[in-house]
């Protein structure tokens, strides 16, 4: 409906006051001095089997043979590219939508695209070197492909991106040789442009659209009446979206791969307006790999009716004041936190890039959480402690195998995402490299895993929290158990600060008993955050989203258990002029309402 | 399906629900609200009935119209003194080729609601302060939209125009505030015009539209029309296009006008693109209105095929002052561009207040043309023609116009949106439901007396090159067609354009681009053909429907056009050569 962009996890480009990245506060990483008593990890992860290989569809051959017939062609070219690939991203949308028991969508789209990667010069310095001024990444363009067979017209296409695509890498290579200004690097560490990878060839089967619209379309509608019994609360829809997407990949050192996933969603939104103007707005999503694995109506509609009751508990909610101090944020809630704080800035291509604030490029082997916290993301993780998880892949946009990729080792920063763009001191890829069609790739999140040597459980967590509060002698600490998503700056002129969306937040008394507040902010620098960490539970949870940043969108999961930080800081919401509406809801049936004095 | 069952009773139902709409108006509520009420329940003019399955959407519409009016007030602020709620129902098919290979097949079926609401008075509310962007609530330039229900769901429409209606209600109020606080500390004069006419309207129901092709036909159709490409290697890149709309409205408003008119509107595209030896970029296309059988669709992307041959291997055009015959639809899209896309008399905007809204007596056409503006016709001389419709996007009923008379300029173009001229509307106010509407072109045609047939009239074009010495005129036989007119923009570049020599022989040339070309150029017309042919577009691109309009115009002699050879330096030829 109208806010589709709810659980969006979202990089921000704004350019904002210049101010260093500050480096140097060390916080009280009071965690390993606490005696507390340990609780064992719930935590299973279960990693996907790559099956055996199956035969290629033809697009894979037709592809290969198209890729052949332009290396000979470019072969003859002055300068001659000494890398292509051709990506192929196919299709299938689904997506039904009610509000207040009506449908209001069912549409269904399917479309095929063309990528084209060309590189020119050679893997330690390229066409896509980087040039001062400019920023990493780019929109490309996503060439139509015929939807099935059209092998004259798939030949036609594939000529014509491959032309456009030489032309303009060819002006970009003609660019970075005429630099000369490049400032020399001031470490010994080894770089490149492009790094050496193995080929590989894998097809998996290529799955198909299975969906009985019939049936889900009443199933939604259904979900979606229960906003009857909520007719204050004026906004609400309930939706499914199932996307159904093969991949294929061919390049000139041999790599063939054909991958097939289906994402299925259903997204549950709330919205109204609290008497004072504030908008209040309650999203959830129910992301799975297959119709199947989606829970029942009944159980869908409890979540959505969830969201209403949250909804309404906010509305008699009191608007939060300032506040500076201790904090928890369960696990789901820390999922975001730790993807914007911290998963944004690990990505290889920013540490680099003179543009970027580099939080993190000269902290390798540094101490910079918690000893007790390791982070690792891993996008061959297929489901955590039983949930499906959103960042999922064999194989990343430039055919490397998934893998994980360990950031933080004892709260020692280890590495970073990786695609096949290097990083100082990185030369290979990680299997990070992802992208929406028509954009370029780097390097992304996909499971990210906050996994703590050292656990309690939540409820003593909260008794920390607790005496927390006590020792710095406040009237209360804070509870955040849902954060809608935030976004973060990491360019170097930003202010480096990052930002999430804390819907449902609560005041922990020092008695125990906690009370909804709303209209929270929270705001802060990144190592300054990560540091306050205190002591992490036992109790996993997994935000499942998409994320927007310069490869356009793509599918991720964060995973957190709760965690204790010992400051957080927190402002008012911005004040929204928004109204309430002046007339009551209409009643059901005909009858007139009454009417209202003037 | 409950609510279709109590609202089954069709027509008779409806016209009992007119009377009661009516009959609500006539209650005052506050001074404010007089002159919204009508003097009498307006006319019905029924040629179709509402169908059923919207029954439940435009009650829905009924009861929180009357309730709105009733009771939707700020304390102390005056109501609405209009509403009008718009149900509208789009079906869009759209199917695309190559090469004989399906692009894309795609099929979509939404509904919306629209609500126009105004507040202050005729003379000065919340409109025309082009309140810019897209808000919350699909508050879209000050007239939010939203999706509707598939679903003949009554009490989930309501809930729907009763949060559009307030989101209108509180916005309008805060722009008229805005409006009025702008107008006090304004130094200029402050515009003499109105902002919403008066006007006696009656409600209007037509017939049910004609069923949309098969998707598989319009897929079977653009893929046997692209195949025709494989036969030309020397056309780089080319695409064929259908796309079929059913658009219905329904509009109910507080004035107790309750009218519904489907509409239906099928357009096939031919494009085609290659480069010349040079790299000098060819392009060509076309379009064709209409339910075209496949052997026309066939037949025209071989023309488009031949053209760009030809084009592409053409010499590149030298610089040219002189006169210029537009040919056909290259003559209709002319007259569209330097005419057509201006003639509104809906003043301010974006892009200012008509030119022609200053020179209303005076001449701009030579003496023995005639142009008139008819959206009640739907064939003219045996043309179909496509931006007719029976009442226009403010309700009112459609009239014909006279515009132009004996080459004077006698009226524009008038939705309800009144200028220092004209304070009533011609029955032109259009939109495609992105904001307010403004008034457009509908079916422009031009007539002229003295016709010469196209033989006639190369032989005037080559007498007037001989007049000047010249040794060759230009005939113009195809425009890059545009989806909208950016009026002021540059012309439309030709596509198609050819030398004919003083011994009648054609050679076609590449590269030509009309320069300095303006409205004008129109009194210089020294010759005019008796060949009406016909340009269709979409003059309103901004929203979520279709707007189409038809040109009709018999070809024309200009004569002293300007003509250039290309500025632009150019890509280069493509490195590899064409699989």
């Amino acid at each position: 409906m109208r806010r589709a962009e709810a659980a969006v996890l979202f990089l921000a480009f704004s350019v904002a006051a210049c101010k260093p990245p500050n480096a140097n506060d060390p916080g009280a990483n009071g965690g390993a001095g606490l005696n507390l008593p340990l609780a064992p990890k719930q935590l299973s992860l279960e990693l996907a089997s790559r099956g055996a290989s199956v035969a290629f569809d033809a697009l894979v051959n037709d592809l290969s043979t198209e890729l052949e017939r332009s290396q000979r062609g470019l072969a003859t070219l002055n300068p001659a590219p000494y890398f292509v690939a051709y990506q192929v991203a196919d299709q299938s949308n689904v997506r039904i939508e009610a509000s207040d028991g009506a449908l209001l969508t069912n549409a269904r789209a399917t479309n095929r695209s063309l990528d084209v990667d060309l590189r020119i010069g050679s893997q330690a310095k390229d066409n896509t070197h980087r040039i001062p001024g400019e920023s990493s990444g780019s929109l490309k363009a996503a060439y139509a492909l015929p939807l099935a067979g059209g092998r004259e017209a798939l030949s036609n296409v594939v000529w014509l991106a491959t032309d456009q695509e030489y032309d303009i890498a060819k002006a970009r290579w003609l660019r970075v040789e005429a630099q000369t200004d490049e400032e020399e690097p001031k470490d010994n560490l080894p770089r490149a442009d492009f790094s050496i990878e193995e080929a590989v060839v894998y097809a998996q089967p290529r799955l198909e659209t299975t969906l009985d619209e019939a049936l889900w379309t009443d199933r939604i509608r259904e979900v979606s009446r229960a906003a009857a019994d909520y007719s204050e609360i004026q906004r609400s829809s309930a939706a499914l979206s199932v996307v159904t997407e093969t991949r294929y990949l061919v390049n000139t050192e041999g790599t063939k791969l054909q991958l097939s996933r289906r994402s299925v969603r259903v997204e549950l939104q709330v919205q109204t307006i609290a008497s004072d103007g504030m908008v209040l707005e309650r999203f959830d999503s129910i992301d799975t790999h297959d119709l199947e694995a989606l829970p029942n109506t009944a159980a869908i509609t409890q979540r959505f009716r969830s969201l209403f009751e949250d909804i309404r508990a906010l509305r008699e909610a009191k608007v939060i004041e300032p506040y500076v101090g201790p904090a928890i944020l369960d696990g789901r809630a820390a999922g975001v936190f730790f993807h914007e704080v911290f998963g944004h800035r690990i990505e290889g291509h920013r540490q680099d890039a003179e543009n970027e604030g580099q939080t993190f490029a000269n902290m390798v082997g540094q101490q910079i959480m918690l000893p007790s916290l390791t982070i690792y993301d891993d996008p061959s993780a297929l489901r955590l402690n039983g949930v499906d998880l959103n960042g999922f892949y064999l194989f990343d946009d430039e055919g490397v195998a998934a893998q994980r990729a360990k950031l933080v080792e004892g709260g020692v920063l280890n590495g970073f995402l990786l695609s096949r763009t290097p990083a100082r001191g990185f030369l290979r890829s990680n299997g990070h490299g992802r992208r929406e069609p028509g954009f370029a790739v780097v390097a992304r999140q996909a499971n990210l895993v906050v996994d703590p040597a050292e656990t309690v459980t939540p409820a003593t967590l909260k008794s920390v929290l607790l005496s927390e509060v006590e020792r710095q002698k406040l009237p209360y600490g804070l509870r955040f158990s849902e954060i809608s998503g935030g976004f973060t700056q990491t360019q170097r002129y930003d202010t480096q600060a990052f930002k999430v969306i804390p819907v449902m937040v609560y005041k922990v008394y020092p008695d125990g008993r906690e009370e909804l507040v709303r209209g929270v902010d929270i705001e802060g620098t990144p190592l300054t955050a990560l540091s306050k960490i205190l002591v992490a539970a036992n109790d996993f949870q997994v935000f499942n989203g998409l994320c927007g940043a310069e490869s356009g969108w793509v599918p991720v999961s964060a995973t957190s258990p709760s965690l204790l930080l010992s400051q957080v800081e927190v402002a008012r919401q911005e004040q929204s002029d928004e109204e309430a509406p002046l007339l009551p809801a209409p009643s059901a049936g005909v009858s007139p309402t009454p009417r209202r004095a003037r | 399906m409950k609510y279709a069952r109590i609202f089954a009773l069709g027509a008779a139902t409806l016209l009992l629900a007119l009377a009661s709409t009516a009959r609500l108006n006539a209650e005052t509520h506050g001074s404010v609200r007089v002159d919204a009420a009508p003097k009498a329940a307006p006319k019905v003019e029924a040629a179709g009935e509402l169908p059923a399955e919207l029954v439940p959407l435009v009650s829905a519409m009924d009861q929180e119209l009357a309730r709105s009016m009733k009771e939707l007030a700020r304390p102390n602020q005056a109501g609405p003194y209009y509403l009008g709620y718009w149900l509208l129902e789009v079906v869009h098919q759209h199917t695309e080729a190559k090469l004989g290979a399906l692009l894309a097949s795609e099929k979509g079926h939404t509904r919306y609601f629209r609500v126009e609401l105004r507040v202050g008075s005729h003379d000065v509310d919340n409109s025309n302060a082009y309140p810019m962007g897209f808000g919350d609530d699909g508050m879209s330039f000050g007239v939010p939209l939203e999706q509707a229900p598939l679903d003949p769901n009554l009490q989930a429409s309501r809930r729907s125009l009763w949060l559009l209606t307030d989101a209108a209600y509180q916005n309008a109020l805060d722009v008229l505030e805005q409006k009025q606080a702008e107008q006090k500390s304004s130094s200029r004069l402050s515009s003499q015009a109105a902002d919403f006419t008066k006007e006696t309207l009656r409600s209007i129901i037509t017939p049910k539209a004609q069923p949309l092709p098969a998707q598989q036909q319009l897929e079977e159709q653009v893929r046997s029309a692209s195949a025709v490409f494989t036969a030309f290697p020397e056309v780089h890149d080319a695409n064929v296009l259908a796309d079929a709309w059913t658009l219905t409205r329904v509009l109910v408003s507080s004035e107790g006008v309750k009218s519904y008119e489907p509409s239906r509107f099928v357009r096939f595209s031919v494009q085609a693109s290659s480069q010349a030896a040079d790299g000098m970029p060819v392009v060509r296309s076309a379009a064709a209105f209409g339910d075209v059988d496949a052997g026309t669709l066939t037949q025209l992307a071989r023309q488009i095929a031949e053209d760009v041959r030809r084009v592409r291997n053409a010499a590149i055009i030298e610089d040219y002052n002189g006169p210029v015959l537009f040919e056909g639809e290259a003559a209709a899209q002319l007259v569209y561009e330097l005419l057509g896309a201006t003639l509104s008399g809906t003043p301010g905007g974006g892009s200012g207040d008509s030119p022609w809204l200053q020179r209303l007596g005076k001449r701009v056409l030579p003496a023995q043309f005639d142009v008139f503006d008819d959206p009640t016709l739907e064939q003219y001389r045996g043309t179909k023609l496509w931006g007719g419709y029976a009442f226009d996007d403010d309700g009112v009923a459609a009239a014909r116009v006279p515009l132009i008379e004996r080459g004077r300029l006698r009226d524009l173009l008038m939705s309800r949106t009144p200028n220092e001229h004209r304070t009533k509307s011609n029955g032109h106010g259009r939109t495609a439901m992105g904001g307010w509407s403004q008034a457009a072109v509908a079916n422009l045609l031009v007539e002229a007396r003295g016709g010469l047939s196209r033989q006639a009239l190369r032989n005037r074009l080559l007498s007037a090159v001989k007049e000047e010495g010249g040794e060759f005129g230009l005939l113009v036989r195809a425009l890059e067609p545009r989806e909208y007119s950016t009026s002021g923009a540059a012309a439309p570049q030709p596509q198609l354009i050819v030398k004919l020599y003083l011994d009648g022989r054609e050679e076609p040339v590449r590269g030509a681009e009309l320069f300095d070309l303006t409205p004008r150029a129109l009194k210089d017309i020294i010759a005019v053909g008796n060949d009406p042919s016909a340009y269709h577009t979409t003059p309103l691109v901004a929203g979520i429907v279709p707007v189409a309009a038809s040109i009709v115009s018999p070809s024309l002699l200009l004569e002293d056009i300007e003509i250039r050879k290309p500025s632009q330096r150019h890509e280069l030829p493509p490195v590899l050569p064409r699989p």
